[in-house]
């Protein structure tokens, strides 16, 4: 039987090494795609099953969109929760949810009836299924520190904000290896979205 | 093998029949089974669970996830870890009453009423995980008193079992702090150092407990979360847990029906659901939080902690101390409870009675009498309660008493 000085210093290294793994265990989990691709889609439950099939994980995910899921997007109005499910599904952790600035009166008038939304500084902040989504008018953010999964609904902005996402992408504000531009049921944005592609690469 | 021993034998085959008998034979999920199950699934496969069950630590959901692998998505899968659990919790019971009264008739008495308790057997056949939450505790609270009273080795096993119970629900906060101080109180007293007792006491009872806590994550880390994003969920999971109110829960009649917290040891409380009924009989499933023993606890538990006092014995002092301290934290805290947080009481509540039991019976010289009365009135009531608490058929005349009292409410 170890001695008690034994016992205590192998509890000590038992700990320790429980804490150290709980630091790198989760970013060592995380899946990202390689090379960063830039995919065009016609409608928002596209999303979900583009990052499926690219098999990324435990990622953060940045919506320039109206809607959280954006279920509304293009012709189709789907109920697919594809935000909601992939936080379900682990596919995403973290939600930042970015809103143009006229409709932000709005959405934080219907934020603030559901309980499960809190008021922070930047805007709102929910708590969905175990991960934190963050949603607050364009005006309001600022940069993210990791590669996310970026996604941009063209048609809810107005050409000057499209300029301004524009330029947090080009000055590395926001960067992704996986950008979903939501092409709409027109087809109008193809040229817009062929832009971002030498930001990216 | 003396007497009370082959009597105690007795009381836990009891416990075991009255957890497993037809407990797998309701192939559907009921109450709450139908959010533990899917959560349980969920955290198996992606890490997270799938409901409001969020803000509660995994621990039960994980657990509950390795049965359902071992026996299948069956009933068996489902409810085999709290019958287990609340079968040995009775174990638990004798062995931690032996400690604190020793040569006593206290132990079987515990044991007895938690083994026949209708409310901890009810839930015993579920899934909640209050009947893990106790179990855990009670492993925690008895390698701590080995430790302390016995001189044992087993305070690394307190420690592991101490970030089990709160790696499954934080019922017992208030009381680990409080268990500890008994210990550290009782060995210092013994001539330990206080410099060495504090070693070990930070390294068992504070870095083990909460490694175990962070581990028992581990299927969350793995969404490719941090250590920080870890530390301001839970922080997210308390504030949430604080906006809580009745309104948001779909079955608000539960939570009506099984009283106020302060209620539960004041008010008999028979409720639940009618599975089939003609007139002569009927099944049903009730939640009995059997009055005839409850509504003794809070004299009994006054009386226990005045002998304890007059006695001057910390050690018999410990159960009411407890007792007051995790209710203290059910009533100030800032959340509708439900009726089966009731539980995590159940065993200092019996303990406190049987203590008090006993020693009313030694001043009149007939503690082994009593005891064996009780004893044959606790066999009486909780063979008569079971068949309401366990879905069995009966004829409604002979319950007629207990029915009455009953809020029925539909189906399971």
């Amino acid at each position: 039987m170890p001695s008690k000085k034994s016992t205590l210093i192998l509890i000590c290294i038992f700990s320790l090494l429980i804490f150290s793994l709980s630091f790198v265990y989760g970013p060592l989990r995380r899946v990202f795609v390689a090379p960063a691709r830039i995919i065009q889609v016609e409608t928002g439950p596209e999303i979900y099953r583009l990052w499926e099939s690219s098999r990324v994980k435990g990622r953060v995910v940045v919506l320039f969109s109206r809607h959280l899921n954006v279920e509304l997007a293009g012709n189709e109005s789907s109920g697919i929760k594809c935000t909601e499910m992939a936080l379900q599904h682990g596919i995403i952790r973290k939600v930042y949810h970015v809103v143009p600035d006229h409709v932000w009166p709005e959405v934080a008038k219907n934020l603030s009836t559901r309980p499960v939304f809190n008021k922070v500084e930047e805007g709102y902040v929910g708590f969905l299924e175990e991960g934190r989504a963050y949603v607050m008018p364009l005006s309001r953010f600022t940069q993210i520190q990791e590669n996310v999964l970026l996604v941009l609904e063209p048609a809810v902005w107005g050409t000057e904000e499209l300029q301004q996402i524009k330029r947090l992408i080009t000055e590395k504000k926001v960067t992704t290896d996986l950008f979903a531009i939501i092409r709409g049921g027109d087809g109008g944005q193809a040229a817009f979205a062929d832009s971002f592609h030498s930001t990216l690469n | 093998m003396s007497l009370n021993v082959k009597i105690f034998m007795v009381v836990l085959v009891a416990a075991t029949v009255l957890r497993f008998w037809a407990t797998f034979d309701y192939r559907q999920h009921f109450e709450d089974e139908g959010i533990h199950v899917p959560s349980a699934i969920s955290m198996g496969t992606y890490g997270t669970t799938k409901s409001l069950d969020w803000t509660h630590p995994q621990l039960s959901g994980v657990i509950l996830y390795a049965t359902i692998s071992v026996f299948g998505d069956n009933p068996y899968g489902w409810r085999i870890r709290n019958v287990v659990f609340g079968t040995v919790s009775v174990l638990l019971v004798y062995l931690i009453a032996q400690q604190l009264y020793p040569l006593s008739m206290v132990p079987l008495l515990a044991a007895a009423l938690l083994a026949l308790d209708p409310f901890h057997i009810y839930f015993s056949r579920t899934t909640f995980m209050e009947i893990q939450v106790v179990f855990f505790f009670l492993l925690y609270l008895y390698f701590m008193l080995e430790y302390s009273e016995r001189g044992r080795r087993t305070l690394p096993l307190a420690g592991v079992m101490m970030g089990l119970t709160m790696a499954t629900k934080a019922y017992y906060a208030a009381a680990f702090p409080l268990v500890a101080a008994f210990a550290f109180y009782r060995l210092w007293k013994r001539g330990e150092s206080p410099r060495i007792l504090c070693a070990d006491f930070i390294v068992n009872l504070l870095m083990l407990p909460g490694a175990v806590y962070v581990f028992s994550y581990f299927l969350w880390f793995g969404r490719g979360y941090t250590f920080s994003e870890f530390i301001r969920m839970r922080l997210d999971a308390f504030v949430q847990n604080q906006h809580y109110t009745a309104g948001i829960y779909t079955y608000g009649w539960y939570l009506k029906a099984g009283g106020a917290p302060w209620e539960w040891f004041l008010k008999p409380f028979v409720f639940g659901h009618r599975i089939f009924s003609d007139g002569e009989t009927g099944r049903f499933l009730l939640e009995i939080n059997n009055p005839l023993f409850r509504l003794m606890v809070l004299p009994a538990v006054c009386l226990s902690a005045f002998c304890a006092w007059q006695k001057r014995s910390e050690r018999e002092l410990l159960v009411p101390a407890l007792f007051v301290a995790c209710y203290a934290l059910i009533l100030l805290v800032n959340r509708p409870m439900f009726s089966y947080s009731s539980l995590v009481l159940l065993p200092f509540a019996y303990l406190a009675l049987s203590k008090a039991f006993v020693s009313l019976a030694q001043r009149y010289n007939k503690e082994k009498p009593a005891a064996i009365v009780l004893l044959v009135c606790l066999f009486i009531s909780g063979c008569y309660l079971f068949p309401l608490v366990a879905g069995f058929s009966i004829p409604t005349g002979v319950y007629q008493p207990v029915l009455s009292l009953a809020k029925i409410i539909g189906d399971p």
